[in-house]
């Protein structure tokens, strides 16, 4: 099989990550923080340690401002709605994926502003200065498009935010690992990251850092092995927004995957990709009858690239892809309907190709094959 | 040999000393101190020896590490005892 549908995971992973992941349930896996014993406190110390990888990272100075979750749309929840609970204005992009636009229109119901981009999936900063408002509370933007890749000049866009007061979240899920993220330099209050995709982690991982002092409203409370006499939910961070058993093993990994991220350096493994995805564009611009989506320079975005072959519904090219060619892809919506209106594809979705570390230039080779087979309706 | 047991409010906050003090502290373990000592909470402490307590003070001090409670451990007539500081 060809793996290209790293934007919704990674795979392979590292084998560190693995043996990580292994060796924490066989020699350490006890409950974290729940605990004085010795399996529990080297436990505790697994989870704490990936907190430092991510700080690291990140630009963060405490790494005790993160906290772990399930996945990117756990931590998106809870910054948007521990932000927006009490109310306010909050504008998001058109480049949003569900997993901010759901919370977002359930919890500001209609006190929020989407900010289209152009049809090359490109916000322009200065749209969402025009868009703030007198309650404006919060700006939230993915710093890359899970549908065309596009990236957003999140600097600008935060510079913005600080110079109005207004928090500003970030979505990294598709650009932690692969593009340069600080979240001092960039004026980030709030970050959500997914561990299972360029972080190169299990799934089960993702986490939302918070700006030292800020003290969002929680959606869920319980035990975290702190100030067990108060029914009150913690203040301090990250226990107020880590109840409940954490998924120590995996994060354990994700930290070991990180620090291959941090060996291998963020710009190498941009550089890896981007040649892969500039490979892929020159290579579809060359089918006729295929069209690339995003934009049009390799630079201005991450290992993803979205297209479609005329007259053909993406999800039957993914399927034959799947089943003639043995490559995985995703098609469809890719969770992002906000983004497929703005790049104009919202009624056939995108065959979408997303490329890893361990991609090689053969693998996107025997893709741009496939796909021109396909166009001529020769892969049977 | 006496220890001193340096609570906090979170077992992140004990894994951070941890590491801050990891180069200039000889002994240093993470525990959960005794409920009996009548502090309230989950008690993750650190545990080091008495003497290196000032400089896991100043550590906390230069960080903004809050410290809830500091006991000091020491054996009296062959039983453990914490006397709180
Ligand atoms: C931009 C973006 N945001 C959020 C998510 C949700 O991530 P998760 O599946 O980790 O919840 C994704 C997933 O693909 C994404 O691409």
């Amino acid at each position: 099989m060809i793996y290209l549908d790293n934007a919704a995971t990674t795979f392979q992973k590292p084998p560190a990550v693995q043996r990580t992941l292994c060796e924490a349930m066989r020699r350490y896996g006890a409950n974290a923080g729940r605990g004085g014993h010795k399996l529990s406190i080297a436990a505790s110390e697994m989870v704490y340690k990936a907190g430092e990888a991510v700080a690291e990272l990140f630009g963060i100075q405490d790494p005790a401002n993160i906290a772990f979750t399930l996945n990117t749309t756990m931590a998106l929840n809870m910054a948007i709605k521990g932000v927006l609970l009490k109310g306010g204005h909050v504008i998001i992009t058109s480049m949003e994926h569900n997993s901010v636009a759901r919370p977002v229109v359930r919890v500001a119901k209609n006190r929020y502003t989407v900010v289209r981009a152009n049809r090359q999936g490109i916000v322009n900063p200065a749209d969402v200065e025009a868009a703030i408002q007198d309650d404006t509370r919060l700006i939230v933007c993915n710093h890359a498009s899970n549908v065309c890749g596009s990236i957003q000049d999140i600097s600008e866009i935060g510079r913005i935010a600080s110079g109005h007061g207004i928090l500003f979240l970030v979505d990294v899920a598709q650009s932690g690992g692969v593009l340069p993220i600080n979240v001092e330099k960039q004026h980030i209050d709030l970050l959500a990251f997914a561990g299972h995709k360029s972080l190169m982690g299990p799934q089960g991982t993702g986490g939302l850092y918070v700006r030292e002092g800020l003290e969002l409203d929680t959606i869920l409370e319980g035990g975290t092995g702190s100030q067990s006499e108060s029914l009150s939910q913690p203040i301090n961070m990250p226990d107020r927004l880590m109840s409940g058993t954490v998924n120590m093993p995996a994060i354990a990994a994700l930290g070991e995957g990180i620090r291959f991220v941090r060996k291998l350096g963020v710009g190498a493994i941009a550089a890896h990709e981007m040649k892969l995805a500039g490979r892929l564009m020159e290579g579809f611009g060359n089918i006729e009858g295929v069209t690339v989506y995003g934009p049009e320079s390799v630079k201005n975005r991450v290992g993803v690239v979205s297209i479609n072959i005329d007259g053909l519904d993406s999800i039957t090219v993914s399927q034959i892809l799947d089943q003639d060619f043995g490559i995985c892809v995703r098609s469809g919506l890719h969770c992002a309907p906000l983004a497929h209106e703005t790049i104009g594809t919202l009624e056939n979705g995108t065959v979408r190709f997303s490329v890893g570390y361990y991609n090689t230039q053969s693998d996107v080779d025997r893709a741009l094959t496939a796909v021109s087979k396909i166009k001529k309706g020769k892969y049977v | 040999m006496d220890y001193a047991i340096a609570m906090y409010s979170s077992i992140t906050v004990a894994n951070r000393v941890k590491k801050l003090a990891a180069n200039q502290i000889s002994y240093l373990g993470i525990i959960q101190a005794p409920a009996s000592l009548g502090v309230k909470g989950c008690n993750y402490s650190i545990r080091c020896k008495f003497e290196d307590l000032e400089t896991l003070r100043a550590i906390c001090d230069k960080f903004g590490l809050k410290i809830k409670a500091v006991f000091k451990e020491t054996i009296q007539n062959g039983e453990k005892v914490y006397i709180r500081l």
